[in-house]
């Protein structure tokens, strides 16, 4: 009895002591001063460039001190949860909109101050404000948004005796028709149009962006529903399949590398592109270019949005101090009369959404090819951050992949696609 | 008088013996209990902990969001239609046996010539290399070498004539491409045990059948074979537990288990359940499906080998 007394106060003892290890922390000194940890995904040398910032909000407020931390994009969700469950959340999370659904559904992020939703709701476009809230309620400070558009390569379109990227369907088909090179045994040496692959957004979003132009929906407005059995649904993915059938396109074929090293003429693809292809392409980037998405008949818009908000976690002890810090990053315009979140994202050949930033940065954003993903922000069709948005994305991936290797026709992908979504939407 | 003195002593000594029996044990769990607390904490509370989650559905985040629903994630696992059974399940027993029992007999072979070779432990270290080089770097380079653009494989049968083979964007073949990586890579740990295992096996034995006039293959079936059994059971339990359970080479080189649900195997799935979509329950409730199949599988081939003779396991 005694022995076995021993053994369980020793055992209770050690898991104490153990969860006392993981037990949330305090980041408030005993001199008044706090510490806030803000978790993104960004790498080093955007980590740099922000840190910019950070330390002038840190110089500016000694009492309240920003700490970065950075973890890789495909970890930054997990790190999330892991930090969640074991009590070590950081303060301010910087995280993909997409997520937005089971960040809420989970109470993740707090709910923001009045000052914070008001400025936000007065200063931002739509499609900014829908991508950081989840039923109509704002989870954090939009932060970056990313439209889709058609990027060219005006050097091979010149080549073969093109001025202008197309603006219709038809137009886009004849014209990569006639880029696309092949070599004697068949195997294809330069791509008129390439289909991004290998992560769930590069299949899904140019397909849903194509759907868009054509006025068809992936949703139903209340998200209850999926709508990727209607006619419109169906014509758009022919007309991918179009390409892939006649050969113009190559899914083996690396459209994102391809592109970079001028193989491929023609590709969709969302803004932040343009500064990796700046880094990548040197010299030969002056004659990279970007249209809207050509439309059936030259008339229709369309574009899918997404993006990625500064939430607050609901832990954090510092909550007034968080939002106080995101205020000021989002919203106080520096010398130049733009915020320090617009310039580290320009500074990184991304396009800011707050509306001020836009007129502020007019120079900086001047480049014609930021022109048609700022338009795109009028009538973009933000990315459902439902609770299962994640799960109905990969799902749409996956059938449409299905499709592309011929596993199955479009008709059953699209069919199968809506089923298994529309399960996920019960 | 001896025996009133044995009378009285004897109770006295039983105590002190019962006393130091009870002092040793005490002791002995003292000794124990830093493994058992860490078996405790890192083994028993995440398995019970675990179970328990494949009865619920849950975020991931906030333990208070926890919902019981029963045997509701297994019953969407056989009947829900999301592709779980096929093709995720029927992958993930292609690839386990594939790569299992492709590496095991081509490791048999390699290690019964290996051990009549010279320069034995140079061969046999070569064969491993591949065993301790990191599996995202194996991964990449054999994504390189399947490149049908600018991939050393496909240059090689442009060069003989035939047309460029999509190993990793054809549906049909990109999970045996894979196979063919996970056997090239998990060969090297099977020679070594199977070599270790050929070397135990006393010459007389091979002398008596030779002298009997037992040829190569005789010898091979007849001696080798039932004299290696421990080993060959051994290589195949872990390599099977490993199988069912691999999914990291399948995420270096597909990313996603593509194209399509191709490649996708429940070990992935699983990751994806959890840590992608935050459905904890349903991770959990493939762990545990999992964990019956690995079961399953082990005892068959316990059973197998039981009845073939060998009783050390």
């Amino acid at each position: 009895m005694k022995k076995k007394l021993i053994s369980i106060t020793v055992m209770i003892i050690l898991i104490f002591a153990l969860s006392a290890c993981g037990s949330s922390k305090d980041s408030g000194g005993k001199d008044g001063k706090v510490t806030l940890t803000l978790l993104t995904h960004y790498s080093a040398q955007q980590e740099d460039e922000l840190m910019k910032y950070i330390k002038m909000w840190n110089k500016e407020n000694p009492n309240i001190q920003v700490k970065h931390k950075s973890v890789n994009f495909d970890n930054l969700l997990s790190t999330v949860m892991a930090q969640q469950t074991s009590g070590q959340s950081s303060d301010i999370v910087h995280v993909y909109s997409l997520w937005g659904g089971q960040l809420n559904q989970s109470h993740v992020l707090a709910t923001p101050p009045k000052d914070v939703t008001d400025d936000i709701k007065s200063n931002y476009p739509d499609a900014a404000i829908k991508s950081s809230s989840v039923n109509g309620n704002l989870l954090g400070y939009p932060s970056e948004i990313e439209t889709y558009a058609l990027f060219y390569n005006k050097k091979l379109l010149k080549e073969a005796g093109y001025d202008s990227p197309p603006k219709t369907w038809d137009e886009m088909y004849e014209m990569s028709e006639k880029l696309t090179k092949k070599d004697s045994k068949g195997k294809i040496k330069q791509e008129g149009f390439g289909l991004l692959s290998g992560w769930d957004s590069a299949v899904v979003h140019p397909y849903l962006s194509l759907l868009y132009t054509n006025g068809g929906n992936f949703l139903s407005s209340n998200h209850k529903q999926a709508e990727l059995n209607s006619p419109e649904a169906q014509q758009t993915f022919d007309y991918e399949m179009k390409f892939i059938n006649s050969g113009i396109t190559d899914r083996s074929f690396d459209a994102q590398k391809g592109f970079a090293n001028e193989d491929v003429a023609m590709t969709i693809n969302a803004g932040w592109w343009l500064g990796s292809l700046k880094t990548t392409m040197k010299d030969k980037f002056k004659d990279v270019a970007v249209a809207p998405i050509p439309s059936p008949d030259g008339n229709g818009q369309g574009s899918i949005s997404y993006g990625y908000f500064y939430g607050v976690n609901n832990q954090s002890k510092h909550k007034e101090e968080a939002w106080k810090f995101l205020k000021w990053l989002n919203s106080k315009e520096l010398d130049n009369g733009a915020t320090g979140e617009s310039q580290f994202l320009v500074s990184q050949g991304i396009i800011p959404t707050r509306n001020s930033d836009i007129k502020a940065l007019s120079k900086e954003l001047s480049d014609p090819n930021y022109k048609p993903f700022i338009n795109a922000l009028d009538f973009a069709k933000p990315e459902p951050n439902i609770f299962a948005g994640q799960k109905i994305k990969t799902d749409l991936q996956k059938q449409i992949e299905q499709v592309w290797s011929k596993q199955t026709s479009v008709k059953n992908g699209l069919n199968n696609a809506n089923k298994v979504i529309n399960q996920e939407l019960k | 008088m001896g025996y009133e003195l044995n009378k009285q002593i004897a109770p006295q000594v039983k105590q002190g013996r019962k006393k130091m029996i009870t002092q040793q044990g005490v002791m002995g769990y003292i000794f124990m209990l830093p493994s058992l607390v860490f078996y405790f904490i890192f083994l028993l509370i995440p398995l019970v902990f675990s179970l328990f989650l494949s009865f619920t559905e849950w975020g991931g985040f906030d333990f208070s969001l926890i919902k019981w629903v029963g045997f509701k994630n297994y019953k969407d696992f056989f009947f829900g239609g999301h592709g779980f059974l096929y093709p995720v399940l029927t992958n993930t027993l292609i690839f386990a046996f594939g790569s299992v029992l492709v590496s095991f007999f081509i490791a048999l072979v390699i290690s019964y010539m290996i051990t009549r070779l010279r320069l034995e432990g140079f061969w046999r270290t070569l064969y491993f290399l591949p065993m301790v080089t990191n599996v995202v770097a194996v991964g990449n380079v054999w994504d390189f070498m399947y490149d049908p653009t600018n991939g050393l494989i496909n240059s090689f049968l442009n060069t003989l004539g035939l047309p460029t083979v999509k190993f990793m964007d054809n549906p049909h073949i990109a999970l045996y491409s894979v196979i063919i990586v996970a056997v090239w890579s998990g060969i090297g740990s099977a020679i070594l045990i199977l070599s270790a295992g050929l070397k135990n096996i006393p010459d007389s034995y091979y002398e008596a059948a030779t002298i009997d006039g037992a040829g190569s293959f005789r010898l091979f079936w007849n001696v080798t074979v039932p004299l290696l059994k421990p080993s060959i059971l051994f290589v195949l339990i872990t390599g099977f537990i490993g199988g069912l359970q691999s999914f990291n080479l399948i995420l270096v080189m597909t990313g996603d288990g593509g194209p399509g649900n191709s490649t996708n195997v429940l070990g992935l799935e699983m990751y994806n359940q959890a840590f992608k979509y935050g459905q904890w329950g349903m991770a959990s409730a493939m762990a545990f499906i999992l964990f019956v199949i690995v079961l399953i599988i082990t005892l068959i081939q316990l059973r197998v080998f039981r009845s073939g003779g060998v009783e050390n396991y």
